[in-house]
C-alpha cells in the first residue's frame, strides 16, 4: 500500500507542474492510478493528481492542417488524462488511419480498467509492454510536455529513444498530438498474449499509404522487446515502393524479425518474441493494406 | 483531507488519508458489498460506478472522487427492493461464494444502462473486469440476458424451481434448483464475510516475510518497530511457543509431517514468515515491518525439485524437532508405493509398451477472497476466531495446540467465505493472528494480500509423472505403472496424501490386471503445496488421459472406443483403493453406479464428435479454422473421483424442532460458497416433509454446531448429507410419536409430507400442530437429535468431456472455442448449483491447461505474484461451457447422491492437450500450454517430418514396440 504524506489536486497543468516542483520528497503525477496505486511503492512521498487538471479531452488539433485539398485529415489533440475507454469510444479516434489507435485502446486490459487508465499513463509506463505506443508511433504522434519553463514538443519516437534526457523529473506530459494523417494512410494493431485478456507478450502496429506503383509510406512499430517501444526503420525502408502483395508482407515480417533482438522474461523467451514480431508485423501490414 | 462526494445518492463528507483508496473509504462508510480481492484493479470484486461508469475502486484514490457520484451494489438494489439483475443472478444460480458477484452485478448494471440489448460478446466484454472462480460466467451471462432488453422482473419460471428427473416423483424438494438459503442478501452486499464484522479496537496485523529462499536468521532487532507509536505487538521466533505441527487441516493425527512452527529461526522460501506485527492501522503495520532489522545467513536454496535428493543438496529441514519426515537429510518428505498384480509380467506379455513423461506446474487456486482471520477475546477471555476457512474444527485443534491454549477456550466461527478450493483447508493465518491477540488482548485482523495469497498460502503441487502402459494388440491394457515425483515446496502439508490421490483417484479408471504406483515427495525452497480442488487427481489425469489418448492414436483406435473398452464398469472393484488410502491402507471399493458411458454419449452428441471424426482423414490433423493460419481440433477425456475419505471423514448434524413446524439445522459442514447449506437444508426438508424455507441453517461454529471434518475431499453432500438425513429421520420419527397421540392412531404407517403428518386412514394433522404439541402439550420435550455419519464407501462420480480448440499455428496461441462436460453425480440434489460446480471447475481447469503458472526467478522469488500477470480465465477468455448432469442412483448416498465439485477439474487439461494434438499433431506433455510451447511443439513436428522420423500413427517420441 502507498504511504503518502501528500496528495495534491491542481486544477490546471501549470499548477500541477508548480506543485510538483514545490513539494519535498519523491513524487509522481497520477491520473487513473491503475499502475501507481497498486504498486504500493514505499519510496513515494507524494502524488500530484491530474484528474482535476483539465487534461481529459479528445479534439481536433488546433492549427492542424486538415485544409481542403491537403489530402490530410484533421490532427487530434488528446489530453494526457483522457481515459483509454474514451479513446476506444471516440469516433474521431476511430476515424484516424483506419482506427489503429481505437484497436490498440480496445486491447488494453479490461473495460473497467480502461475507464480509469489514462492515455498519458499508458504512454509513459515502462514496466510492461503497453498497447497504445505502437499505434501512436505509426501515427507519428508527438508529446506535449510541460515544466516550469513552459511547454515543449517531443516526438514520441525520440521520447522512447532518449527518455532520460528528454523527460526530466517534474516534467508533465499534458497532451499526445496525432498529426494530420495523409489521405489513404491506413493502419492496424496486433497483440499476442497467453490468452485474450493478458499483458502483451509482444504487440505491433503498421501503417501504409499506397500510391500507384507501390507503397509510398510505411510505418511499423513494436513493443515488448524488453526495450522501449520503437519504430522498425529497416522494415519501413524495405517496404518503400514495394507492391502490397502477400510476399511483400511475408518478407517484411522476416526483416522485422531479423531487425530486433528482444529480451527474455517470464512471459516469453527472446527467441519466441523475435519470431512473433515477424508474425505480428506481417499481419498488421496485411490488415492495414486491406483497410 | 476532507472529501465530499455522493454515495448512492447521499451527500457524504469524510476525512481521508492522502493514500487512501476509494474501496476503503466506501467500506468505512458502510458499503460492505464493496469487496477487497486483489488491490491491483484486476479481479473486480471492488467494482463501483463512478459517475455511472464501472471502475475498480481499489485503484482510485479516495480524494480523486471529490464532487463525483459513486454507486455501489447497495445503491443498485437492496433485499427489500432488489434490482432485477440481483434476482436473476440468484435465480440462475450464478452466485456461489458471491464475493465477486457484487462487483459483477455493478458492471452488468452499467452495461445494461448503456446498452439495454447487449449481444453475448458485449455481455462478456461488459463483465470482463470481474473474475469469478466459483461458478464461472455461464450462469451470469444467462442472468444478464434474462434481464436485458426489458424493464421487467426476470423471467425465472424456467429456472426456479427446475426439476431434473422428470419422471421421478419420489422427492418433493431434493432434485429441485431451489435458491440458495442465503437469499437475496447474498447478491445485495449484505452477506457477512470475515472482513465485514465490526470489532471495537481492532488492530491490523502484517507479516514480515523472507526475501531469501533459504536462510538462517542470525538476529532480529525489532526495537525500532516496537518503539513506533501505534504498534502494539511485534512477534518473532523468540516470542512465541515453538510447537512443531502440520498446517494441513486433516484428521488427527495428520498424515502430513510436523515440520512447521509459528515463527522459526530459519526461512525456507521467499515469503516465509519472519515476524508478525499488530498495529493501529495497516500502514503502521507495514512501517513496523520495514523497521524490523534482520540479519540472515543466506543458505544455498533447492529450486529444482529433480535435484532435491541429490547427494550434497542443502538440507531444508535440518531442525531436530520435526517429526513425520521420511528422510529429512535427503529432503524426502514421503514415499508411497502400491502394486496390484505383476506389472513386469504384464509388460512382458504386452504387444506394445508405451512410456511417456508429463510435467505439471505450480498454480494457486486464487479464491476471490484471500485468506483472512479476525481473532479476539470474548467477555470470558476465550479466544474467538472468525476466519475464512474450510476446516473450522481443525483450525480450533491446531490453533489451540500451537498457541498452548486449551481447546475449550477456543471458538472458531466461519462466516460466509469467498471461495476456498482447498487452499483454505490449511492454517496459514489463524495461528499467528491468535498469538497477536493473546499478546495484545485486542482484536486483530490478519488478511493476506493477493501476492501473499499466491506465494505464502498454499498451491497445487507440481509433479513429474512417468506413465508406462503395456497393451495387447486388441487394445486391452495388461499392465500400467505410474511413477511420480512431487514437489511440496518448503513444508510438507498434504505432501503424502496429495500424491497418493494422484494415483488412487486416476489409476482405477481403466481396467488393468497389474498396476504399480510409486511416488517420492521432496522439499524445495519454493511455495508450499497443499490441497487444491482435485487434490492430486488433476495432475494424475493430465498424465493418464493424455497417455491414454497417445496409446489409442498409436494403436489406430478411436480414442473414445479405446477408453470405453478399458473403462471400469459397474460391479467392478477398484483394485487400488485397498492399497492406497489416506496415507495408509484404504478400503475395499465396489463400483455400484457408473454413468460414464452415458456421459460420453451425451457429450459426443453435443460436441458433434462423430461428425468430426468422420471428416478426419487418416494421418491428418486438424480442420481449417476461421483464419488461414488456424487449425481446429477436438479432444476428449474421461475421469472419475471420490466422495469423501472413507473411514476418515465424519460429519455431524443436529436438528431441533420449533413449535411452528420449522427446524434449526446445525451442521459442522462448511459452505465455501458451494451451496452446501442449501442442499443440506433441502435434504432435511425432504425427510421432514416441509419446504426448505422451514429449515433454518446454521453452520460451522465450533461452539454451536456439531463436528465436521470440513469441506474437502468432495465429502459434504455425501458424508455430511448422510448425517443430515439420519438426524432428520430421528426428529421425524419422534414427531410421529407426538402426531400419533394427536391422531389417536399408532405411529406405524404415519408419513410426514407436505407440511403435515398423515395416517394410513387418511386423517392428517398439520406439522406445526404436532411441533406445538411436542413443546407445550402434555408430554413436553425439545425434539432434537444429533447424528453423525462415517462411511467406508467412496462412490466415484464420473466425468466425460470434449474440448474444441482453435490453434493459431503461427503463434501457438490456443483458443478454446467450446467445452462440453457431463458428470455422473448420482442424483443431483440441486441441479443449478451442481452445474455451477461443473462450469466453475472447467474454467479453473482451463486456466491450469493454458494460462496459470507461478513463475520464479533464479532466487526463488515469484515474478508474477499478481492477477495482472498470473492470468486466470476471464469472461472473454472463457468458451461456451455446457454442463450435462447424468444421473445415477447411488445406493450408498443420500437420495442417491455422489459428489460433483472436484471431478470436473480432472478432465480439462487432458481434453485440451488431446484437442491440441487433434488440431496440430503436436503432443504436449508439459503444462501449461503457452503459445511458445505450442509453437515449439508444432515446430518439432515439422523438423521430424523433414528427417522422416514421423511414424504412421502420428505419435512421436513415445511409442516403443
Amino acid at each position: 500500500m502507498l504511504d503518502l504524506s501528500a496528495l495534491l489536486r491542481p486544477t490546471s497543468p501549470e499548477e500541477a507542474v508548480r506543485l510538483f516542483a514545490e513539494t519535498r520528497g519523491n513524487g509522481l503525477y497520477v491520473s487513473g492510478g491503475t499502475v501507481i496505486v497498486p504498486s504500493g511503492s514505499s519510496r513515494l512521498d507524494f502524488l500530484v493528481d491530474l484528474s482535476a487538471a483539465g487534461l481529459d479531452y479528445v479534439r481536433p488539433a488546433a492549427g492542424g492542417s486538415g485544409e481542403e485539398g491537403s489530402g490530410a485529415g484533421p490532427g487530434l489533440a488528446l489530453g494526457a488524462g483522457t481515459c483509454i475507454c474514451d479513446l476506444a469510444r471516440s469516433q474521431q479516434v476511430a476515424d484516424v488511419a483506419g482506427g489503429v489507435l481505437h484497436e490498440a485502446a480496445a486491447a488494453v486490459a479490461t473495460h473497467t480498467v480502461r475507464n480509469r487508465a489514462s492515455l498519458g499513463g499508458n504512454v509513459i509506463a515502462s514496466h510492461y509492454p503497453t498497447d497504445l505506443p505502437p499505434a501512436l508511433l505509426v501515427l507519428d504522434a508527438e508529446l506535449i510536455a510541460m515544466n516550469l519553463e513552459g511547454t515543449h514538443e517531443i516526438s514520441l519516437e525520440e521520447f522512447y529513444a532518449n527518455r532520460r534526457a528528454l523527460h526530466r523529473k517534474g516534467d508533465l506530459v499534458v497532451e499526445v498530438r496525432v498529426p494530420p494523417v495523409s489521405r489513404g494512410l491506413t493502419a492496424a494493431f496486433e497483440k499476442l498474449g497467453r490468452i485474450k485478456l493478458d499483458i502483451a507478450i509482444v504487440n505491433a502496429a503498421a501503417a501504409l499509404r499506397v500510391e500507384e506503383g507501390g507503397i509510398a509510406d510505411a510505418r511499423v512499430a513494436v513493443n515488448g522487446t524488453g526495450r522501449p517501444p520503437s519504430r522498425l526503420r529497416e522494415v519501413e525502408a524495405f517496404l518503400s515502393g514495394k507492391p502490397t502483395v502477400r510476399e511483400t508482407f511475408e518478407e517484411a515480417g522476416r526483416v522485422a524479425s531479423a531487425s530486433v533482438d528482444p529480451r527474455s522474461n517470464h512471459r516469453a523467451s527472446g527467441a519466441y518474441r523475435k519470431k512473433m514480431i515477424g508474425v505480428l508485423v506481417r499481419r498488421a501490414l496485411a490488415r492495414a493494406a486491406e483497410k | 483531507m476532507e472529501l465530499r462526494f455522493v454515495v448512492n445518492g447521499r451527500d457524504v463528507a469524510v476525512e481521508v488519508e492522502p493514500a487512501e483508496v476509494l474501496l476503503d473509504t466506501l467500506r468505512r462508510l458502510g458499503s460492505r458489498g464493496v469487496k477487497s480481492g486483489c488491490r491491483t484493479g484486476s479481479c473486480g470484486t471492488c467494482t463501483v460506478l463512478l459517475d455511472g461508469r464501472p471502475v475498480p475502486s481499489c485503484t482510485v484514490l479516495a480524494a480523486q472522487v471529490e464532487g463525483r457520484e459513486v454507486t455501489t451494489i447497495e445503491g443498485i438494489g437492496d433485499p427489500d427492493s432488489p434490482h432485477p439483475l440481483q434476482s436473476a443472478f440468484l435465480g440462475h444460480g450464478a452466485a456461489q461464494c458471491a464475493f465477486c458477484m457484487q462487483g459483477m452485478i455493478v458492471s452488468a448494471k452499467a452495461l445494461l444502462d448503456a446498452n439495454p440489448c447487449p449481444s453475448d460478446d458485449e455481455i462478456r466484454e461488459g463483465i470482463s473486469g470481474n473474475l469469478c472462480r466459483c461458478t464461472g460466467y455461464v450462469k451470469a451471462i444467462e442472468a444478464i440476458k434474462d434481464v436485458a432488453g426489458a424493464d421487467r422482473t426476470p423471467d425465472l419460471d424456467h429456472v426456479v424451481p427446475m426439476r431434473r428427473l422428470a419422471e421421478d416423483d419420489r422427492y418433493a424438494t431434493v432434485g429441485w434448483s431451489v435458491e440458495k438459503t442465503e437469499g437475496i442478501g447474498l447478491v445485495s452486499g449484505r452477506a457477512k464475510y470475515t472482513d465485514d464484522f465490526a470489532f471495537e479496537g481492532l488492530l491490523h496485523a502484517r507479516i514480515k516475510r523472507s526475501p531469501h529462499a533459504h536462510a538462517r536468521i542470525v538476529s532480529i532487532d525489532a526495537s525500532k518497530a516496537r518503539a513506533l507509536e501505534g504498534v502494539h505487538a511485534v512477534l518473532t521466533h523468540e516470542d512465541v511457543p515453538r510447537v512443531p505441527h502440520s498446517t494441513a487441516g486433516q484428521n488427527c493425527p495428520e498424515p502430513s509431517p510436523y515440520d512447521s512452527v509459528m515463527l522459526d529461526r530459519k526461512v525456507r522460501f521467499v515469503g516465509d514468515r519472519v515476524a508478525a506485527v499488530a498495529a493501529e492501522t495497516p500502514v503502521l503495520a507495514k512501517r513496523a515491518c520495514d523497521l524490523i532489522e534482520v540479519e540472515y545467513e543466506v543458505l544455498e536454496p533447492v529450486l529444482d525439485f529433480e535435484r532435491a535428493m541429490d547427494d550434497g543438496a542443502p538440507t531444508i529441514h535440518d531442525e531436530d524437532d520435526a517429526t513425520g519426515i521420511l528422510d529429512a537429510s535427503r529432503n524426502l518428505v514421503a514415499h508411497v508405493d502400491a502394486e496390484v498384480g505383476d506389472v513386469e509380467a504384464g509388460f512382458a506379455a504386452a504387444d506394445r509398451v508405451f512410456e511417456h513423461t508429463y510435467r505439471v506446474q505450480y498454480v494457486q487456486a486464487n479464491p476471490s477472497e484471500p485468506h483472512i482471520a479476525v481473532t479476539s477475546l470474548d467477555e470470558k477471555g476465550r479466544l474467538v476466531i472468525v476466519t475464512s476457512t474450510q476446516v473450522p474444527f481443525h483450525v480450533r485443534r491446531i490453533v489451540s495446540r500451537v498457541n498452548e491454549v486449551p481447546l475449550h477456550d477456543v471458538r472458531v466461527v466461519k462466516p460466509r467465505i469467498g471461495g476456498g478450493f482447498g487452499v483454505k483447508q490449511e492454517v496459514v493465518v489463524e495461528d499467528v493472528c491468535a498469538a497477536l491477540t493473546l499478546a495484545t488482548r485486542r482484536p486483530v485482523k490478519l488478511s493476506l494480500d493477493r501476492s501473499e495469497e499466491l506465494v505464502a498460502s498454499r498451491t497445487r503441487h507440481p509433479q513429474i509423472l512417468r506413465l508406462k502402459t503395456g497393451v495387447a494388440a486388441d487394445g486391452t491394457i495388461l499392465a500400467r505403472e505410474l511413477t511420480v515425483l512431487t514437489n511440496t515446496g518448503a513444508y510438507g502439508s498434504h505432501g503424502l496424501t496429495v500424491p497418493s490421490n494422484t494415483g488412487s483417484k486416476s489409476l482405477p479408471l481403466y481396467r488393468s490386471p497389474a498396476i504399480a504406483f510409486s511416488n517420492d515427495t521432496v522439499y524445495t525452497n519454493l511455495p508450499v503445496g497443499g490441497a487444491c480442488r482435485g487434490y492430486g487427481a488433476p495432475q494424475g489425469y493430465f498424465a493418464l488421459d493424455s497417455h491414454t489418448d497417445e496409446i489409442a492414436h498409436a494403436l489406430g483406435m478411436d480414442p473414445a472406443e479405446f477408453r470405453l473398452m478399458n473403462a471400469i464398469r459397474e460391479g467392478d472393484e477398484d483394485p487400488i483403493a485397498p492399497k492406497l488410502g489416506e496415507g495408509k491402507e484404504g478400503f475395499r471399493r465396489v463400483i455400484r453406479t457408473n454413468g460414464l458411458a452415458e456421459c460420453w454419449s451425451r457429450v459426443s452428441e453435443d460436441a458433434d464428435w462423430d461428425a468430426w471424426r468422420a471428416e478426419l482423414k487418416p494421418g491428418e490433423f486438424g480442420a481449417s479454422g476461421n483464419a488461414p493460419q488456424s487449425r481446429v481440433g477436438k479432444g476428449m477425456s474421461f475421469a472419475m473421483h471420490g466422495s469423501g475419505i472413507p473411514g476418515d471423514d465424519m460429519g455431524a448434524a443436529s436438528i431441533k424442532a420449533n413449535e411452528d413446524g420449522s427446524f434449526n439445522l446445525l451442521v459442522g459442514a462448511t459452505d465455501l460458497g458451494t451451496g452446501s447449506d442449501t442442499i443440506l437444508a433441502q435434504m432435511a426438508a425432504e425427510v421432514l416433509g416441509v419446504t426448505p424455507e422451514k429449515i433454518v441453517v446454521y453452520s460451522s461454529d465450533t461452539d454451536r454446531t456439531p463436528f465436521d471434518v470440513g469441506a474437502y475431499a468432495s465429502s459434504t453432500t455425501y458424508v455430511s448429507g448422510g448425517a443430515v438425513v439420519k438426524a432428520a429421520e430421528m426428529v421425524r420419527d419422534r414427531l410421529l410419536v407426538h402426531a400419533a397421540t394427536i391422531l389417536g392412531e399408532g405411529p406405524e404407517g404415519l408419513t410426514c409430507a407436505d407440511g403435515k403428518v398423515t395416517a394410513p386412514s387418511g386423517r392428517s394433522v398439520p406439522l406445526p400442530e404436532v411441533a406445538n404439541a411436542a413443546m407445550y402439550g402434555e408430554e413436553k420435550e425439545q425434539v432434537s437429535f444429533t447424528a453423525s455419519n462415517v462411511t467406508l464407501d467412496c462412490p466415484p462420480p464420473f466425468a466425460a468431456a470434449c474440448c474444441t480448440v482453435e490453434v493459431d499455428v503461427e503463434t501457438g496461441r490456443v483458443d478454446v472455442t467450446d467445452f462440453v462436460c457431463a458428470i455422473d453425480l448420482g442424483h443431483a440434489i440441486n441441479p443449478a448449483l451442481a452445474e455451477g460446480q461443473i462450469e466453475g471447475a472447467v474454467l479453473m481447469g482451463l486456466g491450469y491447461a493454458l494460462s496459470e503458472e507461478m513463475l520464479f526467478d533464479g532466487n526463488g522469488r515469484m515474478v508474477n505474484d499478481n492477477l495482472r500477470d498470473y492470468r486466470v480465465f476471464s469472461s472473454v477468455d472463457a468458451p461456451p461451457i455446457r454442463s450435462i448432469l447424468v444421473e445415477t442412483d447411488e445406493p450408498t448416498g443420500p437420495f442417491g447422491a455422489k459428489s460433483v465439485s472436484e471431478v470436473p477439474v480432472n478432465v480439462v487439461a487432458p481434453a485440451v492437450a488431446n484437442a491440441i494434438y487433434a488440431a496440430t499433431g503436436a503432443r504436449l506433455r508439459d503444462l501449461p500450454f503457452t503459445p511458445e510451447k505450442v509453437l515449439a511443439g508444432i515446430a518439432a513436428l515439422a523438423a521430424a517430418d523433414g528427417t522422416g522420423e514421423r511414424d504412421e500413427t502420428g505419435v512421436r517420441d513415445g511409442g516403443r514396440t
